[in-house]
């Protein structure tokens, strides 16, 4: 193809190496973690794997809430840069216009981005973002959780039917391993360089209590078959994963499937905090 | 090592008259402008062929025009001239930033600058324009300007009106024809433009042009700031945090001639749309020559010049180096407890020597600061004599004669040297140089001069600016066309200087010398650099 700008996915798709965020007011500054109300900075890597340049294509920056099911008309547009590529090529390109987190979906928002070029390499022409069929958008949607020095946390997350019918979903969470996590490790930030994932999850359950306690967490098997959700046309359930991990850093992925076809899901660094954080 | 950099703040162009605006500001009521930067390599060896673009900028409401410029090998202290079109109508007023690309051979530098945009409205009641800043309000009333003493425009209504939404059509069918024009025409009458349609009013350069603004330069300016909150002591924060009054003056100078010269010639509103409605405003004094210039191209470069003789005679007035405002704060220090609530400063300007583009004119400005506290009023007045300190000793303009439009091997190439005060060369990025060409039939076109060694330039920062124009590509009607070229001094402060410091150093002044305006003569002295006979 002559030009064909891309944004990778990763593995799952929604934690793509290729954009990243910059908390701070210094746009060129180490990457990290975003925190609520402060300036942060979007970043995208972008790749022209096609036969031709392409001068000044357009990135689109975008936040949404994952609870609330989002489309372009609904995601949040933060701001666009431009990009020039030649055959082959791949640039890191800068939103400059901050980004300022809102705490929405207890603190859990992804961040998405997507590179284009009219008339030379246009989007298709539907709102849908499509973030694993689509090569021009991908999707970073990787939370952190510190846990308790005991390895207990506790992660709160929505799960909405954007469809016209109601739905029944089925809930599974995934360990994780460093060959996933690896890609995204340079952009996490500096603190996140020597993470090996040697943690397990020895306890966890997925339950409709917000605050739930440890005791809620029950053996990890039990989360192996998954939790089916039924969810109706246009509304959103509301569940806490508690779990414990032991050994260290782990990484899990939350996914959620219709039929056999995982539609969406994010993915969980969970940290045990030692007794000197705790303390 | 090639190091590339943007020595200078990027500065703004405004696209009616192309000309840079004062202190390269970005104006919110001109609606599109260029972004223009000096690309150098400041680097001890060359910096080899390279694309530029604008990768983003940190308000959504700036709308980028992308563009990506090649430009080739640039040698070590060579310096290019760039420049991007940019809407800022819904842009919020303060400092915003741009990031640039410089892309070579698979490296990227990526430069990030601060530009400010000035956010302006227009007070129809008193005709004064209004800023809002965290700091406080600022508001600024021309209330004389000087006019020439025979009123020769012809230009009122020469220009097409912009097209505007189209009537509906749902009259009442028992309304007879004539009762239906007279309320198109009431309806019409009320339409007249305003200085706020500006980025409307003007689409595109028109052939029917004419120049006819009404009044030309500043006679008696008032500035008032209302700190927010009232501040205690001699001095309170200033307008984002920058000593800048003067150059808001100029800016407005500029806005109040170019958009009443439009607005004229549209619908004839141009003095009561600048002037403030029918609420007074900007009282004319009938003292000085008039521009004669002929129809489209050249009245644009005139309305330009006028613009840009107002920008700099009142920068000279209000001197750039002494601020009188911050003078006047010091000679009223308010008593002790007391806050002050409000600050003006009025300043009458007698032009005691004809204002000539890039001359040292002298202007004496008499002006009052007053302090109003919320006990009491401080008064202080004084009178300067000043000279206008934007200039050129002298400049050489060479370009041939003739040019064979359909030859392509033929380049018409125009060449500038310009001197400053002291008798040195400019060169570089010191200038910023364009020129202006107006065709037979009033066309108009711009180009940039550069002194980056690159074609059609011969050497790097040698002082010799060169530009040409390609006369076959735009299908130039044949015939005699004029030339005018005009360099422009820019903003070269240093980014680590105080306010105060970089407030003392303002660019985007005109230095060269196609216009004078006199108190004794009927016509202005306006003159091209030259002409060229396109066969």
């Amino acid at each position: 193809m002559a030009i064909e700008i891309t944004i990778r996915d990763g593995d799952p798709w929604w934690m793509s190496p290729d954009i990243w965020v910059v908390p701070g007011n210094d746009p060129e500054g180490p990457s990290g973690v975003p925190i609520v109300g402060a300036p942060a900075f979007l970043w995208a890597r972008v790749w022209n794997n096609g036969s031709n340049s392409v001068q000044d294509a357009t990135v689109r920056f975008y936040w949404a809430d994952p609870s609330t099911g989002f489309d372009r008309n609904t995601a949040h547009l933060v701001g666009t840069s431009f990009v020039s590529l030649g055959a082959g090529e791949v640039a890191e390109t800068l939103c400059l216009q901050p980004w300022i987190p809102e705490f929405v979906n207890d603190g859990h928002e992804c961040v998405l981005a997507e590179a284009f070029h009219v008339p030379g390499d246009p989007l298709p022409s539907t709102p849908e973002f499509n973030v694993p069929t689509d090569r021009h958008v991908a999707q970073r949607n990787l939370s952190v959780v510190l846990a308790a020095a005991n390895g207990f946390f506790r992660f709160t997350f929505n799960v909405f039917n954007v469809t016209r019918l109601d739905r029944v979903y089925r809930m599974t969470l995934e360990p994780g391993d460093e060959r996933q996590l690896k890609p995204m490790i340079p952009t996490l930030g500096q603190e996140f360089a020597g993470v090996t994932l040697n943690g397990k999850l020895s306890k966890g359950a997925i339950v409709e209590e917000r605050c739930a306690a440890e005791d809620a967490a029950g053996e990890s098997a039990a989360l192996k078959g998954g939790l089916d959700l039924p969810i109706s046309a246009h509304r959103k359930v509301n569940r806490t994963l508690v779990g414990k991990v032991e050994g260290g850093p782990a990484l899990f992925h939350l996914k959620q499937w219709e039929g056999n076809r995982v539609v969406g899901g994010i993915s969980l660094l969970v940290l045990p905090r030692n007794a000197k954080q705790e303390g | 090592m090639a190091q590339i950099a943007i020595t200078n703040r990027p500065f703004a162009s405004d696209l009616i008259t192309g000309l840079m605006l004062p202190d390269g500001l970005f104006v919110t009521m001109l609606g599109r402008q260029n972004i223009n930067v000096h690309l150098s390599n400041s680097g001890a060896s060359s910096f080899g062929a390279s694309q530029v673009y604008i990768e983003s900028v940190s308000s959504p409401a700036i709308a980028v025009t992308p563009r990506t410029h090649f430009i080739g090998t640039l040698t070590s202290g060579a310096t290019t001239a760039l420049s991007w079109t940019a809407d800022f109508r819904d842009c919020p007023p303060g400092y915003h930033f741009v990031s640039f690309i410089v892309e070579r051979g698979g490296t990227r530098d990526r430069v990030i600058k601060k530009i400010f945009v000035l956010g302006l409205s227009f007070d129809e009641s008193d005709g004064s324009f209004v800023a809002e800043t965290p700091e406080g309000v600022m508001r600024a009333l021309f209330e004389k300007l000087s006019r020439p003493r025979h009123d020769c425009c012809c230009g009122r209504g020469t220009l097409p009106e912009p097209e505007r939404e189209p009537p509906r059509n749902d009259r009442d069918p028992h309304c007879d024809e004539g009762k239906e024009q007279e309320r198109r025409e009431r309806e019409r009458k009320r339409k007249r433009s305003t200085i706020h349609d500006l980025p409307d009013l003007f689409q595109r350069h028109e052939p029917d042009f004419l120049f006819c603004p009404p009044g030309y330069l500043p006679v008696r300016f008032r500035y008032e700031w209302t700190p927010t909150p009232p501040f205690t002591g001699t001095d309170g924060d200033l307008p984002f945090q920058d000593p800048w009054w003067k150059v808001v003056l100029c800016v407005i100078a500029v806005l109040l001639l170019i958009g009443a010269a439009i607005a004229e010639a549209v619908d004839g509103s141009g003095s009561v749309t600048v002037g403030g409605g029918t609420g007074g405003g900007v009282d004319p004094e009938d003292d000085c020559c008039g521009v004669r210039a002929g129809g489209g191209g050249t009245s644009y470069i005139a309305a330009g010049l006028v613009a840009a003789a107002a920008a700099v005679a009142t920068l000279a007035a209000a001197s750039d180096e002494r601020d009188a405002f911050q003078r006047g704060r010091d000679a009223t220090p308010p008593g002790a407890g007391e806050v002050t609530v409000s600050e003006s400063f009025e300043m009458e300007v007698d032009y005691v020597e004809p204002v000539t583009l890039g001359k040292a004119f002298a202007v004496t400005g008499k002006w009052t600061y007053v302090r109003t506290t919320d006990k009491t009023t401080y008064t202080h007045s004084a009178t300067d004599n000043n000279r206008n300190i934007h200039v050129t000793s002298s400049y050489e303009i060479t370009a041939p004669e003739f040019v064979v439009r359909d030859n392509p091997d033929l380049f018409w190439i125009v060449k500038a040297k310009l001197f400053d005060a002291d008798g040195n060369l400019f060169h570089g990025g010191n200038l910023f140089v364009q020129g202006f060409l107006v065709g037979p039939s009033g066309e108009w076109y711009r180009f940039t001069l550069q002194d980056d060694g690159l074609f059609p330039d011969d050497a790097a920062s040698d002082g010799e600016y060169s530009g040409t124009f390609n006369f076959r590509h735009v299908k130039a009607q044949k015939g005699l066309w004029e030339y005018f070229i005009i360099a422009q001094d820019v903003n070269d402060a240093d980014p680590d200087l105080s306010p105060q410091q970089a407030a003392q150093i303002i660019g985007g002044m005109v230095l060269t010398n196609q216009l004078t305006i006199s108190f004794t003569e009927d016509e202005c002295r306006f003159v091209a650099d030259g002409h060229v006979m396109v066969v």
